[in-house]
Parts: C-alpha cells; structure tokens; sequence
C-alpha cells in the first residue's frame, strides 16, 4: 500500500500547518493550471 | 458594505479530481473559498480522513477553506491583515459570516456536494464558523458535527445530498 501524502507527517503537523500545507498544494494546482491554461469555470447555479 | 460575489467557480485540476474557487469581496476586502475533493483514489489518505470523521467519506465530499485572496496570491496562507488594514467590527464579522455560508449554499447548489470539513485552527475561529452553523438554514446544512478530529477543532456539514 502506497500513499502521496505523507501520513505520519500529517498526524505530527498542527491544524495551522495542515491547512497552510493543503493551501500550498492548491495553489501550486491553480497556478500549474493557469500556466497549463486548463483552468475552467462554471457558472454558478442559482435557486 | 457591499458584497460582491462571483458569478462562476474557478475549477482546476487537483490529483486525480477538479478543485473549485470562489471569490468574493465585503467591500474593499477580497476573499477566496477553495473547495477541494477528498482523495478517494488513495486508499491510505481516505482511511486517514475516515477515521478522523468517523465514517467512511464517500464521493463528493469537499474540505473547505478560506483566505483573504492577497494571502492566496502571494503565497502567505491565513496571515492576518496588515496592521490598520484589518475589519474589526461585528458587522463586518456577521457580513463574513453570511458572505460564506451564501457561498458554500451556491457550490451545493452547482455540484450538489454530499458533504464539507472545515477545521478551526483557533477558539476565534471556532466561534466563528460556530455563528456559520447556528445561522444556516436548512436549505444548506442536514445534519453538522462538531468537535471532531485533533483538537476538536473539526467540522462536519452533511447536506441532503449525502
């Protein structure tokens, strides 16, 4: 069994490193599909 | 104050699924909702996050987070305003407030999501997402927990979707 994350890492991080530490993998996702031009939208639907 | 929200969800590849942004601005103030698929094609990552809810997280289930968009920008994940740049008043908090709660009601709506985590990495924050809670109407939350996961700090919104 393999994972991507780094579990045991994950369990010694705090909240505050976690959450900045996901956010940093986001980024990195949107600026890569800024660049990569797949970034897409869809329009919000309403009630 | 007024309240701009964005018409469309910014959507980007993230692993093996699309994560979906949302901007929004309280007057000069912009924001940033990220909402991010939990992994399920990991099988060590989705028994990691499953223990911490305690169920197993089906598809369609979205971690949310949110920042000020300049943080988002540049990199300085939820660091606090400059000094004298900062809204401090209630009714900028309840306008928050409101403003997210609308958001995570509108991606409901759009992907008809089954379930959102979010986690308080401080009591200011717990009270925060707190007000959230006790303010949302039924159209957004069909049952929520809290208290989960390490510290406590985490939260469960299971919609009628789930």
């Amino acid at each position: 069994m393999y994972s991507k994350r780094d579990i045991s890492n994950l369990k010694k991080m705090t909240i505050a490193e976690r959450k900045a530490e996901a956010m940093r993998r986001l980024k990195a996702s949107f600026d890569q599909a800024s660049r990569e031009g797949s970034l897409k939208s869809r329009k919000v639907k309403m009630e | 104050m007024l309240i701009y929200h964005s018409a469309h969800f910014e959507e980007f590849p993230y692993g093996s699924y699309l994560a979906h942004l949302y901007r929004f601005s309280i007057g000069e103030f912009r924001f940033v909702v990220i909402f991010s698929p939990i992994d399920l094609a990991d099988s060590i990552y989705h028994a990691f996050r499953s223990e911490e809810v305690g169920f197993l997280i089906p598809e369609g289930c979205f971690d949310v987070k949110f920042d000020r968009e300049e943080n988002f920008v540049n990199g300085t994940y939820y660091s606090p305003p400059q000094r004298g740049k900062s809204a401090k008043s209630m009714v900028f908090s309840k306008k928050l407030a409101e403003a997210i709660e609308t958001v995570i009601l509108r991606h409901l709506i759009t992907y008809e999501a089954r379930a959102y985590f979010a986690v308080a990495e401080n009591d200011k924050l717990r009270r925060f997402y707190d007000r959230i809670l006790q303010a949302s109407c039924d159209k957004l939350v069909f049952t929520s927990e809290t208290g989960l996961g390490e510290g406590g700090m985490g939260y469960v919104l299971k919609t009628r979707y789930f």
